[in-house]
């Protein structure tokens, strides 16, 4: 203990001695740590850490149907003959989040609600601290009504008195209005009353959602709440959540699922859908997905960045070893056994990597926070991201102690060549092997990561060059907030209040131009979706995504006509397409006159005849690496009730809002506004995940490849240093300093080959795989291979270039006098 | 043995002062010297007198503070560093104490150490010459053994060998015998000897009265100023 305190000390002392190289050595490893935590404790959040409140939560794991770009709930029907029949299931259970309206002293009150099956409460187990799960009974579904209620919910509405149990809740049946031809009727003021049997613990404020209060048997509530009417097995509406069989991994389910239930329609699985499991609850399937890809993308990218770190640190550590040769002497003199002076120097390493560690574990509070706010980070999916969590605190341990044995690496295997007897007879010095290993990796960590960064880059410029086919430079669009009331689904009084607007809004000063449409580049909603099936093949369908837009909208954002016009003004018959639609049913882009083939339309049904008057270019939704999907336009339908208002004016936004707000304050317009923003804004916002992601890998690059130049030209400028005899004997033979720098150019480029093949090649694989859904296909591989190949050529040659120039200045005399 | 009336070596007024910030050491006062092509010069003196400052002067490794050197007619203080390297390269054989042989070259490859420095000499001239000269030392047979795996004297030999390979016009023998037994020492100074009767016009630092002897010409080196001891009768 004695020693190792004295080795402390001694490593402070060693440490303050060059306390600039000290500090940078600590800051690097300090920072690279830091990204690491961060990353770790986002993964932890979204993966790892088990929902607290359910019992052995980690089996958990939630199913649902997508077609790979979102993911759909599944039918009463499948999750029962899931539960039933799967091998790598023990049970699956399905969960409605919804919202219902209970009695509160009269008042219709809005309560986060999940109405629940029966394997729910058995298998799933959520935590009961007070009363009693359902049972078979309560999933009846003429069983009596009962309800759990969450701990908040009782905290807020019961006090948290015991005698809750037996309580009971008025929940409010649907609020439907009706309507015939002999008037309106509405449906929904009768009221259930449901009997609180239970209390959930603390910690459990929702399954998918935070906020639940109360939890209701779903085979019993099904139809009183939905209006369901006796189909409630049918109806896609329930999260699946399940626990997998021991051993069964996310992938085994998933292909289970697939093969046994891919054809399973009649169960209620949707055309284009096939299941998918992932581990844990999990609330937005695709976005989880999404998220965990990318923070696993930059967890892997910041422990490449610690390692390459650590092989500098630990570089550092022996390019300082040759200063210190006296001081092992004289302790190797006085019988230090080399083992010993081994431990001296790994102390002095684990100290660097201690320190490192205690200030990356702080910086990584902030940072932590400081990602999750990236564009491409953000999503009400983190729950509470901590970093201290016992597992991420477990892995960054791990990695610490890879770390302190790579930080030592260096200058305990170079101890040996540093003996006294050994240095004083050495003239010239090659590099070791730690020293090529670490050379290499670093090397070839930077080029992967600089072949990251330049193919983000490359994709960045890519689609910040991208035409969208519009062109809006003093659009704007005014977001309003849905109708009150009933839903007005009378196309007239639609189409008259849509004039009613124009003119209104046309009269404010400035404006040049209002359009009216549901979608506008950068938001794009498809509210209203019909099937449709390719003229040539009636077995070809697709779904149409029927977008209203008002006569003016496509001039006012210049979308291109490739073919006809817009639709007039009084024109409901006629559509315009885009080329996309176009093509997909008639391989072709002049369709003008063709009528939109509708698909399942039943005998005796009078369809409606769309005739397309017009073709536009694909316009670009939303981000530009999005296929174009098949639109049509019509001038009116009933979802219009929701669409947007286009002004165009050389006013600012702030300017356009006011003048609106006194509009709607004097009753001449009746809408609210959510928000006014630039459409050439709202679009290029699209693309700015990838710019924060471009710019978070180019800072990392950045810093990658300073490291590898810092740790190669370290490792050059030693190994002239202690080679320095050698340089002064070819000196004497007649090697000039010209001769002494290019043979020093030549070790250096020697030393870095391996790394600059092995950082070409791992370049090349990481953006073949980055073009898997990071970047787009027209990235290449092989071309950001090359440029990595010449930027590590160009990194080893300035890093070389400085020990070149010492070697050109060896003095040879009084190195030759050395004995 | 003089052949030549210009002199290979001409010093005149020669001064090395090593300055630190609190101390001016001089450790070559007003040196005069004229060696002539084919002369066997010996310098002798006590530590630190200055002769191997004297000796890396002569060899171009290091530049005088004042006074004037000219190597074979050209001033060297007027030529730049590769032009002094390319010089020391043609004109100069150096044979250290220390051997300083690279231990990672084999015996020929230290020997052909000096040609990789000089332009126009093919592989094939390198090898023969390499072989020559190590023929010239009796080392042929060890031409692929590395340093370590030789005697002391053994590596002196190959050292002599890297001096003459590229027929340098002056051999510079930094206490050749310095690190080695009596016997070994014996060996090297009759080669030099032998070197010198074949025309080598050699400079050597020693201790040892009984090999300055051997010289033609010695001189006595005392705090930096040297003195020319009565030559030894032809």
């Amino acid at each position: 203990m004695r020693g190792f305190r004295a080795d402390l000390l001694h490593a402070f002392r060693v440490y303050r001695q060059t306390p600039g190289a000290s500090l940078m050595a600590v800051a690097v490893l300090a920072a690279s740590l830091a990204a690491v935590t961060a990353f770790l404790a986002l993964w932890s959040d979204l993966a790892l850490r088990p929902r607290p409140g359910f019992e052995r939560a980690g089996e958990l794991v939630t199913v649902v149907q997508t077609d790979g770009q979102r993911a759909v709930a599944l039918s009463y029907d499948l999750i029962e003959a899931i539960d039933e029949e799967s091998a790598t299931l023990d049970a699956l259970a399905g969960v409605f989040p919804t919202q219902q309206y209970v009695d509160r002293d009269g008042e219709r009150t809005p309560v986060g609600t999940e109405l629940v099956t029966k394997r729910y409460f058995q298998e799933v187990r959520p935590r009961i601290q007070l009363g009693r799960p359902f049972d078979e009974a309560d999933h009846d579904p003429n069983g009596a009504p009962v309800a759990i209620i969450s701990d908040a919910y009782w905290r807020e509405h019961f006090g948290r008195r015991e005698d809750v149990l037996g309580q009971i809740i008025r929940v409010y049946g649907p609020n439907m209005t009706l309507r015939s031809e002999s008037g309106e009727a509405r449906a929904g003021e009768r009221m259930q009353d449901y009997r609180i049997v239970g209390v959930l613990a603390p910690e459990i404020t929702g399954t998918f959602y935070v906020g639940t209060g109360i939890w209701m048997p779903y085979e019993q509530a099904a139809e009183f709440l939905l209006g369901a009417a006796g189909n409630y097995r049918r109806l896609a509406m329930l999260r699946g959540i399940g626990r997998r069989a021991s051993g069964a991994s996310d992938a085994a389910i998933r292909t289970e699922l697939r093969g046994r239930y891919g054809e399973a329609q009649d169960l209620g699985l949707l055309a284009g859908m096939r299941f998918d499991a992932m581990g844990g609850i999990v609330t937005d399937f695709e976005r989880q997905r999404e998220l965990l890809r990318q923070v696993r993308l930059f967890l892997a990218g910041s422990v490449l960045l610690a390692l390459v770190a650590a092989c500098n640190v630990s570089l550092f550590l022996l390019a300082r070893a040759p200063g210190r040769r006296r001081e092992l002497a004289i302790r190797m003199a006085v019988g230090a056994p080399l083992k010993r002076l081994a431990r001296q120097l790994a102390t002095e390493s684990t100290l660097l990597v201690a320190v490192a560690a205690v200030l990356g574990v702080a910086i990584s509070l902030w940072l932590t926070t400081f990602v999750r706010e990236l564009s491409f980070l953000q999503s009400p999916l983190w729950r509470n991201v901590t970093v201290f969590d016992w597992r991420v605190l477990g892995m960054i341990a791990a990695l610490l102690l890879v770390l302190a044995v790579l930080v030592s690496l260096a200058p305990v295997v170079g101890l040996k060549r540093l003996g006294i007897a050994e240095g004083s007879r050495s003239v010239t010095a090659r590099a070791g092997i730690a020293q090529r290993l670490a050379g290499t990796v670093q090397v070839a960590v930077a080029g992967v990561i600089g072949g990251a960064a330049i193919a983000f880059v490359w994709y960045l410029v890519e689609i910040s060059t991208f035409d969208p086919n519009f062109s809006a430079p003093d659009v704007y669009v005014v977001m309003v907030g849905p109708p009150q009331g009933p839903l007005n689904n009378n196309e007239d009084a639609l189409l008259q209040l849509r004039e009613h607007r124009r003119e209104t809004i046309a009269a404010i000063p400035g404006v040049e131009n209002v359009a009216f449409g549901i979608s506008v580049p950068g938001q794009y909603r498809p509210l209203l979706t019909m099937r449709i099936a390719a003229p040539e093949d009636p077995e070809d369908q697709l779904n149409l995504s029927m977008q209203p837009a008002d006569y003016a909208f496509f001039n006012l954002l210049g979308f291109e006509f490739v073919a006809g016009r817009a639709y007039g003004a009084e024109d409901r018959t006629s559509i315009v397409v885009n080329e996309a639609l176009a093509r997909r049913l008639w391989n072709r882009t002049d369709v003008l006159g063709e009528v939109l083939p509708l698909a399942n339309v039943p005998p005796g049904v009078n369809a409606p005849r769309w005739e397309i008057v017009g073709v536009i270019r694909d316009v670009a939704y939303g981000h530009p690496s999005d296929e174009p999907e098949p639109v049509a336009y019509q001038q009116v339908s009933f979802v219009a009730a929701f669409e947007w208002i286009l002004v165009e004016m050389r006013r600012s936004a702030a300017e356009l809002q006011r003048e609106l707000q006194r509009k709607i304050d004097d009753g001449d317009l009746d809408f609210t506004i959510n928000q006014i923003r630039r459409v050439e804004e709202l679009w290029s916002e699209g693309i700015s995940p990838d710019r924060a992601r471009a710019a978070l890998t180019v800072g990392a690059a950045v810093l990658v490849v300073a490291l590898a130049a810092f740790g190669f030209y370290g490792t050059q400028r030693y190994l002239v240093a202690a080679g320095r005899r050698e340089y002064a004997i070819l000196g004497a033979l007649g090697a000039g300093p010209r001769a002494l720098g290019r043979l020093v150019l030549r070790r250096g480029l020697a030393l870095g080959l391996p790394g600059l093949v092995l950082g070409t090649l791992l370049a090349f694989i990481a953006v073949a795989w980055l073009r898997d859904g990071y970047v787009s296909r027209g990235v290449s591989p092989t071309a950001v291979a090359a440029l990595v190949a010449v930027g590590i050529a160009l990194l080893v040659f300035a890093a070389t270039l400085g020990p070149a120039r010492h070697a050109r200045n060896t003095e040879p005399a009084p190195l030759l006098r050395e004995e | 043995m003089t052949e030549s009336t210009t002199p290979l070596i001409r010093l005149v007024n020669i001064s090395r002062v090593y300055r630190t910030e609190t101390l001016e050491t001089h450790a070559l006062s007003n040196i005069n010297l004229e060696i002539y092509r084919g002369e066997y010069v010996t310098i002798e003196g006590p530590s630190g007198s200055g002769k191997s400052t004297l000796l890396t002067l002569l060899g171009l490794l290091d530049v005088p503070t004042s006074g004037e050197y000219e190597l074979a007619g050209v001033p060297v203080a007027k030529i730049d560093a590769e032009e002094r390297a390319r010089l020391r390269n043609r004109e100069i054989g150096f044979v250290f104490q220390a051997f300083n042989l690279i231990p990672e070259m084999t015996v020929a490859e230290n020997v052909g150490v000096p040609l990789l420095y000089r332009a126009g000499v093919t592989a094939a001239e390198q090898k023969a010459a390499v072989a020559a000269a190590l023929e010239r030392v009796g080392m042929t047979a060890r031409a692929e053994h590395r340093p370590s795996q030789l005697s002391g004297g053994q590596q002196q030999r190959v050292a002599v060998a890297r001096a003459i390979v590229g027929k340098p016009s002056l051999i510079l023998a930094d206490e050749p015998t310095g690190n080695l037994d009596q016997e070994n020492g014996d060996q090297i100074m009759d080669l030099l000897d032998e070197l010198h009767r074949d025309g080598a016009t050699l400079v050597t630092v020693t201790h040892n009265p009984r090999y300055a002897e051997r010289a033609e010409r010695r001189f006595w080196m005392l705090d930096g100023r040297l003195e020319e001891r009565a030559a030894r009768a032809a």
